[in-house]
């Protein structure tokens, strides 16, 4: 056996992660960890990532202390503008950085799957800006009920493809997506949007999202003079999560929150929470939890919010939780609309529906945190909500 | 002493293998279990037999839609086993391989899934979500209920993976003939006769061919190339609507190439 197939870059989180892909993918996972490594250890590589973030993404972002929510609930909210990066949410540092090792690694052609449209949006610039032709798939639902993103990757010069098997989201977009690569992998890299899949995936998403908790970490240092005592983060694959999480998971004293899409409620069957009630499962290439029934088959997720309904998570978020060193609960539907609404007015700042189970849940924590420091990640935008919450809205009344 | 002999015996004789895959619970469990009796009439040399999955990422569009129906008409793992159980009363003889996900077997459990293998008469398992990188986690579950792993080898894989392969192959091995999903129509390797003689190399099993393979032209080049045999993918999947009488004619064809 040769060296590479004989080391210990298995990229197990405990015992999740790892790589579970058909043998058509296997030597090219092989191919793209090699090329990561070497990437990650190249200064010159680094250094590009980072200058394209600063001058073409807007890095770093602010810390910005949420002075009037803090008012009124009497905890300390300080908030990571990743809303206010290039493409308006946290996808950017992602995408950049596989399309940018997707090129060094001489491939032609990129394909994305994406759920709220947000990492197809992202993808869709980071092609256009490094010249790579783009495709991304997309569950036909999510097309209908994200048609701003649809239209800006368009623009973008990508071709999106409604995908319609299945639930006809991002389960079935990230399945599509994967048949693509098996038959085109030795041109194509597939840019996936979260810390999830086989590895090397979910260790180089962190990797790319980590800029943001060691931004954050600074800046608390900074701006507060001391480390915040709560990060909170809304977790969907996880990959905004464990970006700011990778900043703070050497302080013990940061208690670290995942925030999943509690949906219609955790004890119905419509919701996505999978830290919270999933088992161990084996999917898109990887060992982790899974909302599922008793013979396997993988559940359809409910969230208000595309870009959270998904039936998996990221294997390292499934370790942390293990592990005791961060723990995950879950917020509502309802609750995640009245948080947006709330930061809406209180802030100036329309948050995107899946940071706002973050929010939610920071409110609900500041009962019992009074004067603590409660850090959220604001990972994107909600312009890109506002007809869906109308609509939502509309028929609540 | 494993059915598997039944085909390399015939192999040996200098004849060809046909191995239909059937999806279990297509449209419906009993028909299903017409299917494969039809297939073993006509002359079927092994049978693929395939549990549906909601995410089937290493099949196609077709076997996809299928797998749907299957599961919405009620197809259960317990339904799966005994119907596996009535297909091997037909025969005694040819070699029965299941195909199904990783996920499948972990949910029931690894013990208990490879336990129910044994009682209901199968001889191999195949999990084309499982890498030999991760073989160990079944591997003696498996060999103590005497079921042999069966495993992809595809143009892309490398001597290293080929070799790695072959410590936990059995039974046969297949071998994707062009990247893909099952089921595409997309053209042929054109270093088939190649990549047979390479796998041949390291792994000393029936060579077995598969994934775009359903008619016996495509078959008799396969056989020319240096493969011992074939497997269709989606073929009988797509002609089950049609009934069973289209279904043993394309079989005779098959079996006779």
């Amino acid at each position: 056996m040769s060296q590479n197939l004989k080391n210990d870059d298995r990229g197990f989180f405990g015992e999740y992660g790892g790589t579970y892909s058909p043998e058509a993918l296997m030597p090219i996972l092989e191919e793209l960890r090699i090329a990561f490594r070497a990437a990650e250890a190249d200064p010159v590589f680094m250094e590009e990532f980072h200058v394209i973030l600063r001058d073409w993404g807007g890095r770093p972002t602010p810390l910005y202390y949420a002075g009037n929510l803090s008012r009124e609930y009497g905890a300390g909210f300080y908030f990571k503008r990743e809303d206010l990066m290039h493409g308006g949410a946290h996808k950017t540092n992602n995408a950049i950085g596989q399309v940018l090792l997707a090129k060094r690694m001489g491939k032609t052609r990129i394909i994305a799957e994406t759920g709220a449209g947000q990492h197809g949006v992202a993808t869709a610039m980071a092609c256009a800006k490094l010249g790579m032709p783009c495709v991304v798939y997309m569950g036909a639902v999510d097309v209908a009920r994200q048609a701003p993103n649809v239209d800006r990757m368009k623009l973008l010069g990508a071709e999106v493809v409604a995908v319609q098997s299945g639930g006809k989201t991002l389960k079935d977009a990230i399945n599509e997506a994967l048949r693509d690569w098996i038959a085109s992998c030795d041109t194509t890299h597939y840019v996936i949007g979260t810390a999830a899949g086989p590895h090397p995936f979910p260790t180089m998403v962190k990797l790319f999202q980590s800029i943001i908790g060691r931004e954050a970490r600074a800046q608390c240092l900074d701006q507060i003079g001391r480390l915040p005592d709560y990060a909170l983060a809304c977790v969907g694959g996880g990959s905004n999560a464990i970006g700011l999480f990778s900043g703070f998971v050497e302080d013990k004293s940061v208690h670290l929150i995942g925030v999943e899409p509690g949906g219609h409620g955790i004890d119905t069957d419509k919701h996505g929470a999978v830290l919270c009630k999933g088992t161990v499962a084996v999917l898109h290439g990887m060992r982790t939890l899974g909302l599922q029934d008793k013979d396997g088959q993988i559940f359809e997720t409910h969230s208000i919010s595309a870009g959270l309904d998904y039936p998996l998570i990221g294997p390292e978020h499934a370790y942390l939780r293990d592990a005791k060193r961060a723990s995950y609960v879950a917020v509502t539907d309802d609750e995640a609309i009245d948080s947006f609404q709330i930061f809406t007015r209180s802030e100036g700042i329309i948050p995107a529906l899946e940071s706002s189970h973050a929010i939610a849940y920071a409110l609900k924590l500041a009962q019992d945190a009074q004067g603590k420091t409660i850090l959220v990640n604001l990972s994107g935008r909600g312009d890109k909500d506002l007809a869906h919450v109308q609509a939502y809205l509309a028929e609540k009344q | 002493m494993s059915r598997y002999n039944f085909i390399k015996d015939k192999i040996k004789n200098g004849g060809h293998v046909y191995m239909p895959y059937v999806l279990l619970g297509y449209p419906d469990i009993d028909t299903s279990f017409s299917v494969a009796r039809t297939l073993i009439d006509n002359g079927a040399h092994g049978l693929e037999l395939g549990f549906p999955f909601r995410d089937p990422v290493a099949d196609g569009p077709v076997i996809e839609k299928a797998s749907n129906i299957a599961l919405d008409t009620g197809f259960t793992v317990d339904a799966g086993f005994e119907v596996i159980s009535k297909i091997r009363s037909l025969s005694l003889e040819i070699p029965l391989t299941l195909m199904l996900y990783y996920n499948m077997v972990l949910a029931r459990g690894v013990n208990k899934f490879f336990a129910d293998c044994k009682s209901s008469g199968l001889d191999g398992v195949l999990i084309p979500d499982m890498p030999p990188e991760r073989a160990d986690t079944v591997v003696e579950a498996a060999k103590e209920n005497g079921i042999e792993l069966i495993f992809i080898a595809a143009p892309t894989s490398t001597t290293d993976r080929l070799d790695l392969i072959a410590q936990y192959a059995g039974g046969f091995i297949y071998v994707v003939t062009r990247m893909g999903i099952t089921g595409s129509v997309e053209s042929y390797s054109d270093k088939l006769s190649d990549l047979f003689a390479l796998i041949r190399s390291h792994i000393d099993l029936p060579v077995i061919a598969g994934f775009g393979i359903s008619t016996p032209e495509q078959a008799r080049k396969m056989i020319q190339s240096g493969a011992d045999g074939v497997i269709t993918g989606s073929k009988i999947v797509e002609m089950t609507p049609q009934g069973l009488d289209v279904i043993a004619h394309h079989t005779r064809e098959m079996v006779s190439i």
